[in-house]
């Protein structure tokens, strides 16, 4: 496009240069004839034309830089507008002006309604938050006056089970709250997280701690193999969160008769990764995508307790800390869910 | 809010008996913002299919609307322009200028534009990919997946409607391409970028939101691994 009008203003000069002169040999000819001949006359005309060429060629110039600044002028502005930087032509009568007045109405106007979309969002994320939040309270009393409750001396067996259900079902919603209220500080952005360049094994190991009396319990053996110096950018406390989830999981599905985790960690380049391997009943390839979806629950696992947030949460605090999760599996011999944490 | 769309696009090649039909009548939508995987195997017509998303050939029938512009009713002049504007291209063999440092072929389709460096814009992009320490280097001093990294740089610079992305891992050995494809995601997830990728690979493909199978030339069902519509 440049070069293509650069040519188009080269054939327009040619021809008003070739007219003008034309025109101008035209003129001295003329004032040369009518003043008999004076060579004097003739150079005088001579002098004058070249002086109008020069003026009229300065003026051109001035005129196309002039056009040139207008156009990188107006280019500055739509990024200073897009960029939401204050006015650059100010006040004033300008076509530019004007110009500059519409386009950052524009800008603005899109980005009011994108403000409004996310306002929204983030209220109903709020509202989730709050919710959550008031139900901690109550919730913490239900638990109380239970356990005060079974206390109680000279209750009957009937009213015993009957506590140790309510003490259960209230401890399922204590954790389902507490997840819930994690997870909107983490949607909502409330909760700061902390990444630093630092070694995974921290991470691995309080994981590890935390899920090795379940896997003890149903026979599942742990293996880790992982570099003490393998570094990742990362918060160690969350990122414990996350594969304490992906443990859980993995121990959840694997089948009563035992099995093995294989936790794998691997530097690279870009990403450090872990794999989470286990022997359990594996996911179809159809869900691979949806398992991540929040309450997503496989139809498969509705004999397992659960209500489809842990890798969802995972997901969600891999992301924050500028990794990835996706997993792969086989169905019936087991799931391999692999993170991604920035190595640099 | 569809960006890219395709509609019972044809292109045949020879006449009569011997007529070969790369694409027999293919229909896509893309949304903003989303990454998209074609998978197909060779011959099946997913590279025909990504040139003609580019306005690199064109089409026997069918319409292609980029940005709500139909791109074969533009000349080959203005086509260049809007493979320069609206389009990033990401090539299996890079596509880089050897002499031209890290940091200079990134910039290079904007300064081929005439339009200034959006210098806060790239540096993002820079940082995102990891590359801020290798915009000095020349591309010969760079990994095949440094090297790749910097044509995604370069093709997300220029702000483009939609990148397309030719076989990006077929180079590059399984972990890097891992990494490549993870980049890539999270980059269309970051810049709010539409990405159409071709890949033969289905574990590629995996990372991306919705995988599109291509058979000679026709859609195939989508009902297929991670083709859970959005």
């Amino acid at each position: 496009m440049r070069i293509k009008s650069d040519s188009r203003w080269g054939v327009i000069y040619a021809i008003f240069t070739g007219l003008f002169l034309l025109v101008m040999l035209g003129y001295i000819g003329a004032v040369t004839y009518y003043t008999g001949m004076d060579t004097a006359v003739g150079w005088a005309s001579a002098g004058f034309v070249m002086l109008l060429l020069l003026l009229g060629g300065t003026l051109m110039r001035v005129m196309k830089s002039e056009a040139t600044q207008t156009v990188t002028a107006l280019n500055e502005m739509m990024d200073r507008a897009i960029n939401g930087q204050p006015l650059q032509t100010g006040y004033t009568e300008s076509e530019v002006s004007s110009l500059e007045h519409r386009f950052i109405r524009y800008v603005e106007l899109s980005s009011t309604h994108e403000q409004k979309a996310e306002a929204e969002k983030s209220s109903i994320k709020a509202l989730i938050s709050d919710i959550s939040h008031q139900t901690k309270t109550p919730l913490t009393n239900i638990v109380l006056y239970t356990d005060l409750l079974g206390e109680t001396p000279g209750l009957d067996e009937e009213a015993r089970q009957y506590i140790a259900r309510i003490k259960d079902q209230s401890a399922k919603l204590d954790w389902l709250v507490h997840s819930l209220i994690k997870m909107s500080r983490l949607e909502t952005g409330i909760i700061a997280i902390r990444a630093e360049l630092t070694p995974l094994i921290g991470a691995v190991t309080g994981a590890v701690s935390q899920i090795y009396s379940a896997a003890e319990h149903k026979g599942i053996e742990i293996a880790i193999d992982c570099d003490p110096g393998t570094l990742a950018r990362h918060d160690a406390k969350w990122t414990t969160e996350a594969l304490f989830n992906l443990l859980e999981n993995a121990v959840k599905y694997s089948g009563s008769s035992g099995g093995r985790i294989a936790i794998t960690v691997r530097g690279s380049e870009m990403f450090t990764r872990i794999d989470i391997a286990d022997t359990g009943i594996g996911i179809e390839e159809g869900e691979w995508n949806a398992i991540f979806k929040r309450f997503y629950r496989s139809p498969k696992t509705a004999e397992y307790e659960g209500v489809g947030i842990g890798l969802y949460l995972t997901r969600e605090i891999l992301t924050a800390q500028g990794g990835y999760i996706k997993v792969s599996s086989v169905l019936g011999e087991g799931s391999v869910f692999s993170i991604f944490l920035p190595a640099l | 809010m569809s960006i890219l769309q395709i509609d019972q696009l044809k292109k045949y090649y020879g006449k009569g008996e011997s007529v070969v039909k790369a694409l027999d009548g293919i229909s896509l939508t893309v949304d903003r913002g989303e990454f998209v995987a074609i998978v197909g195997t060779s011959g099946s017509g997913k590279s025909t299919l990504l040139h003609m998303m580019g306005g690199l050939d064109r089409a026997t029938e069918g319409k292609v609307h980029v940005d709500g512009n139909d791109i074969f009713g533009m000349n080959d002049e203005h086509l260049t322009i809007f493979r320069r504007r609206s389009v990033g291209f990401i090539f299996q063999s890079y596509n880089l200028i050897p002499i031209l440092n890290a940091y200079e072929n990134i910039v290079l389709p904007i300064e081929l534009d005439g339009t200034p460096v959006d210098k806060e814009h790239v540096d993002r992009i820079i940082g995102a990919l990891g590359l801020a320490e290798k915009v000095h280097h020349l591309p010969s001093n760079l990994s095949g997946g440094q090297q790749q990294r910097v044509a995604i740089a370069r093709a997300l610079a220029t702000k483009p409607s939609i990148v397309l992305a030719d076989e990006p891992t077929g180079n590059l050995d399984s972990k890097t391409s891992q990494e490549v494809m993870i980049l890539l995601k999270q980059l269309s997830e970051k810049f709010n970028q539409t990405i159409v990728m071709i890949t033969h690979n289905e574990e590629i493909a995996q990372t991306a939101d919705r995988i599109v199978r291509i058979e000679d030339g026709r859609i195939a069902s989508r009902a297929g691994i991670g083709g859970v519509g959005r």
